[in-house]
């Protein structure tokens, strides 16, 4: 939704809940007091229409009573009809023309339809409605009543008189106050509607009547005519009312309405007294407060929804100035300025904004003068690429005869290499040649040996017959030679096998430390009879994969070495682990070595004093097998030396054998999986 | 889920069934019929009972009633004492006869508490009263009940009849129109409206004001249907005291129902018939219906004093049972 929008609907909202609240209460609260006020006014609206019944009914009353002690009618009465002596019948009938003329004098200034005098027979005797005379009212009550006491007749259909009626009536008596007679008034019903129907104050859906006990409505009906002594009302209040009750309820009138009903029971004479009121009508006033509340929340709804959009306008104007100025800054109109004069934080946000766009502007400027002189400086630079280029051309003009020269010395060169491959040929057949020849002639070598040493070695022992000592020293010296040419032809054997076929080496887990230990230990005599010391110095070391035998090898040559250049002193020994490498160190005191010749001496047939020396036994080989075995498994072998001092010989092992191929196979299988 | 849904649909099946059950009930219940015996022909002085058939009061009580008109050949006692009719509409006086002959007849409410038979006259002849009659011709109708009248108010007045001179004259006010009567006896609902049509006023005089009353029109039954159907009676009885008081209270109306019983008779004539009618019916001072051991004693009394009836228990020959009923009932 628009911001707009949403502003006026705020501004809306919040003064119509306000009214709407307010207007619902005091609507409540009216209705509750107008029920109330309507209640109190319908009660004391019945309460007069009863008294003026009553004080109607009671001068009607007055007025017989008065009659019925007139001495005219109470002699007449006494003397014709009750003591019934022998009269005569014209004084008779002067005196009942007298007493005729009474009633009607009296009819005249009373409010009464008919005035008669009923004998103890029952028979009308006199009336002042000349038809009644001779009727018989020994059914009626209010003849049989009337005989004891005053008395009401409330509501009848009175057949005589062809409507319905109300009687009273009022006994005559004579001076022993035996009763003589009844006097008995009809009253003009009609009076009693007009009673009813005089205005009340009920407005124009109010009215009173009377119901009487048979639920007849006996009063007019203010609403449809005729309907006196025809309508039977059977509603909630008349129900009451006919239970002797008194009270005020809220239900439907006999023409289906909803009233206020006020109702009494009005005992002596055996009426209902109804007051009611229609609902709409009570709610006039209510209805007005409504229309006023709801003409007042229309206006405030109106306001509001002015005073919104107002406001909603003024806020959401620089918003959306804002808004449309941001997105033409945002397609590069950056000259737009935005006008916004309030001084609150919309007006800092224009302010914020109009900065912001300058420095962009600024900002941008500065780009494209840069990208200008950027510009130029590339057109300079193009001119003197332009240059170059034409200068380059001409020098790779020179330089392709300067290819053409090259490619004639490329030919001799060639012709060189090719030269120089059929030597190199040559040279390696010549290294094979000579390695199978040294295979070869130190077998021949050897085999003459073996029965040379045997033969020797019998000698010897005695075998042969018993040696002088001369002999025998003599024949140590031979074995002592066969030995030294045996171990000679061993060490070129191996030598040259390694060259012909490289090793084959057998890889086992080895336990370094304890095979140090153990060739340390193997030397130690031999160490010991040159007086020398020889120690290792024994530290865990992890398994590694190597060629024990081989090993083991090296380790003797390198201890063997050592004590054959140490005349005294000590030789040190020792292993450590060094990242994936074990470093091996072997350490003497000896005469150490020449600096010129320490690059040398891992080659074969190598020997300081390029002798097969006396003092030195060996082959000259030892080293040169090391540094192959060590190679072999992808170790390296070094000296460090000083001459005079001691020197140093070190070797490295790494701990497996087939870490490089894991490697490799590692990575090929990550591989395999990001695929 | 398809637990609660299992029994939402034993719910609505339970309920379909229920309102299956109810809306053939209804259906079901079929109307009652009963045949209604009229004291007279179709005219406005049963339109209580037109009205409850029309306005379908009858039909609220499950009644289909069939209104059967008088004949000569089927009078009302004759055909609900022999089971022709269910109920019957006749006077007090016929009703406390036939149960003094054994018959086992109750009046169950009342509808002309005041008898119409009346005694009319030409407004200009001035006669108002029967102290009037007295040397006059008096025209009195062949029926006993009019003659019983008659000779009762008489008799009461204290008149001395050897004056008047009394002649029997056919049902209808011609010969007092004619003037060969000054008094001419009838049915106060029927014939004086033949002296209005013919554009003179009548003077009207009821033998009930002069002590003369019986009761002419009431609803009787057998003591049997009583018995076993109580219900229906109730109904009966509350269904067409509906139908009077609605009759009142819509004159109008009730002469239309009237007269689609006997649309050849006069509408004129009908209402004037229903508006003389309901003075007779409807006195103000009692429920409509309700009958009076009074009045039912008085009847006895004047049948009783002409040797007419033996020794009877009034109580027996009516019951306010089924009007007091009706009157309980909530409206």
């Amino acid at each position: 939704m628009k911001i707009k929008f949403k502003l006026a609907i705020y501004f809306m909202v919040v003064p119509l809940i306000i009214a709407l609240v307010f207007g619902y209460t005091s609507f409540v609260y009216s209705s509750e007091s107008i029920i109330e006020r309507t209640s109190e006014h319908l009660e004391s609206v019945a309460v007069l229409k009863e008294n003026q019944f009553n004080s109607y009914l009671n001068e009607r009353l007055e007025e017989l009573l008065d009659l019925s002690e007139q001495e005219l009618i109470v002699n007449y009465l006494n003397e014709f009809h009750y003591l019934n002596k022998n009269y005569d019948e014209n004084e008779e009938e002067e005196q009942e023309a007298k007493v005729q003329k009474l009633l009607n004098e009296r009819l005249l200034h009373h409010r009464s339809e008919e005035i008669f005098v009923i004998l103890l027979n029952g028979k009308v005797d006199i009336s002042t409605d000349n038809k009644q005379k001779g009727k018989i009212k020994l059914q009626e009550d209010y003849f049989n009543e009337g005989l004891k006491s005053i008395f009401v007749q409330s509501f009848y259909y009175s057949l005589s008189t062809q409507k319905p009626a109300i009687t009273l009536s009022v006994p005559i008596k004579n001076e022993n106050n035996v009763t003589i007679g009844v006097i008995a008034g009809n009253i003009i019903t009609e009076d009693i509607s007009t009673i009813m129907e005089e205005k009340s104050g009920l407005g124009e859906t109010g009215e009173t009547y009377l119901v009487n006990q048979y639920n007849l409505l006996v009063t007019k009906s203010r609403f449809i005519e005729e309907l006196e002594f025809k309508r039977t009302i059977y509603t909630k209040a008349v129900k009451e009312c006919l239970e002797g009750k008194r009270g005020i309820i809220e239900n439907k009138n006999y023409l289906g309405e909803k009233v206020i009903t006020f109702y009494d029971w009005i005992d002596d004479r055996d009426v209902c007294l109804i007051a009611e009121q229609g609902k709409s009508e009570t709610f006039t006033s209510i209805n007005n407060l409504a229309k006023i509340l709801s003409i007042i929340t229309g206006i405030l709804f109106i306001i509001s929804l002015l005073i919104g959009i107002l406001f909603s306008n003024t806020i959401s104007r620089p918003i959306i100035k804002l808004r449309d100025i941001a997105q033409k800054v945002g397609k590069g109109k950056h000259s737009i300025k935005i006008h916004v004069k309030s001084k609150d934080e919309i007006g800092d946000l224009a302010k914020t904004f109009n900065e912001m766009a300058s420095d962009l502007k600024e900002a941008r400027n500065e780009l494209i003068k840069h990208a200008k002189s950027v510009e130029k400086e590339v057109g300079i630079r193009t001119k003197e690429l332009n240059w170059s280029k034409k200068a380059l051309t001409r020098k790779a003009t020179e330089a392709e005869n300067a290819k053409l020269a090259t490619l004639n010395i490329l030919e001799d060169v060639e012709e060189a290499r090719t030269k120089l491959s059929h030597s190199y040929k040559k040279l390696k057949e010549l290294d094979i040649m000579k390695s199978t020849f040294l295979t070869v002639t130190s077998h021949e070598l050897k085999t003459p040996l073996t029965p040379a040493k045997i033969q020797t070695q019998m000698l010897l022992e005695g075998d042969l017959g018993k040696l002088n000592t001369k002999q025998k020293s003599s024949f140590n010296i031979i074995l002592r030679n066969i030995n030294r040419l045996n171990v000679l032809i061993e060490d070129i054997l191996e030598i040259s096998r390694l060259e012909a076929e490289g090793f084959k080496l057998q890889f086992s887990k080895v336990q370094l430390a304890n095979l140090i230990k153990a060739t340390t230990q193997n030397m130690t005599p031999v160490a010991e009879k040159k007086g020398i010391t020889i120690s290792y110095k024994k530290s865990t070391l992890p398994q590694i994969e190597a060629d024990e035998k081989r090993i083991a090898g090296v380790i003797t040559n390198l201890i063997e070495n050592a004590i054959k250049f140490t005349d005294k002193g000590r030789i040190s020994i020792e292993a450590n682990k060094k990242g994936n490498k074990i470093l091996v160190e072997v350490k003497d005191t000896g005469k150490g070595i020449a600096k010129e010749h320490i690059d040398q001496i891992f080659e074969a047939f190598f020997q300081i004093e390029k002798t097969f020396t006396r003092e030195h036994n060996g082959t000259g080989l030892g080293l040169a097998i090391s540094k192959s075995i060590v190679n072999a498994h992808k170790g390296k072998i070094w000296v460090r030396s000083v001459l005079g001092k001691g020197s140093t010989f070190y070797f490295t092992l790494p701990l497996t054998q087939r870490q490089r191929e894991l490697k490799i196979s590692k990575r090929k299988r990550l591989n395999i999986k990001k695929k | 889920m398809k637990f609660t849904q299992s029994i939402i649909m034993a719910l609505i099946l339970l309920l379909s069934i229920f309102l299956i059950g109810c809306t053939t009930e209804q259906t079901q219940e079929e109307l009652t019929s009963v045949d209604v015996h009229l004291k007279y022909f179709h005219q406005a002085q049963f339109a209580g009972n037109y009205v409850a058939k029309e306005q379908g009061f009858y039909a609220e009580e499950n009644l289909d009633v069939n209104l059967v008109p008088f004949s000569p050949e089927s009078q009302p006692i004759f055909q609900v004492t022999v089971g022709e009719a269910d109920f019957g509409i006749t006077g007090a006086n016929e009703l406390i006869l036939a149960r003094a002959e054994g018959k086992p007849l109750k009046a169950i409410a009342v509808i002309y508490k005041i008898s119409p038979i009346s005694l009319y006259s030409l407004k200009e002849s001035g006669i108002t009263s029967p102290q009037d009659f007295i040397g006059k011709n008096v025209g009195l109708e062949g029926t006993p009940d009019v003659k019983l009248v008659y000779e009762l108010m008489m008799k009461k007045m204290d008149i001395d009849r050897s004056k008047i001179n009394e002649i029997e004259i056919g049902f209808d006010a011609s010969q007092l129109l004619a003037g060969e009567t000054d008094v001419s006896s009838g049915y106060v609902i029927n014939e004086p409206y033949q002296v209005i049509e013919a554009g003179k006023e009548v003077n009207i005089i009821f033998p009930a004001e002069y002590g003369v009353n019986m009761y002419a029109d009431v609803l009787f039954t057998t003591e049997n249907m009583i018995e076993n159907n109580p219900e229906l009676v109730e109904g009966f009885v509350s269904a067409t005291l509906e139908g009077w008081q609605y009759a009142i209270e819509h004159e109008e109306e009730a002469v239309d129902h009237t007269l689609k019983y006997s649309p050849d008779l006069s509408r004129a004539h009908q209402t004037y018939m229903l508006h003389q009618t309901i003075p007779l019916i409807h006195t103000g001072n009692e429920h409509l219906g309700l009958m009076t051991e009074a009045a039912w004693g008085n009847i006895y009394e004047i049948l009783l004093g002409e040797s007419l009836v033996t020794k009877l228990d009034i109580n027996e020959v009516y019951t306010n049972e089924f009007v007091e009923k009706a009157y309980a009932k909530e409206r």
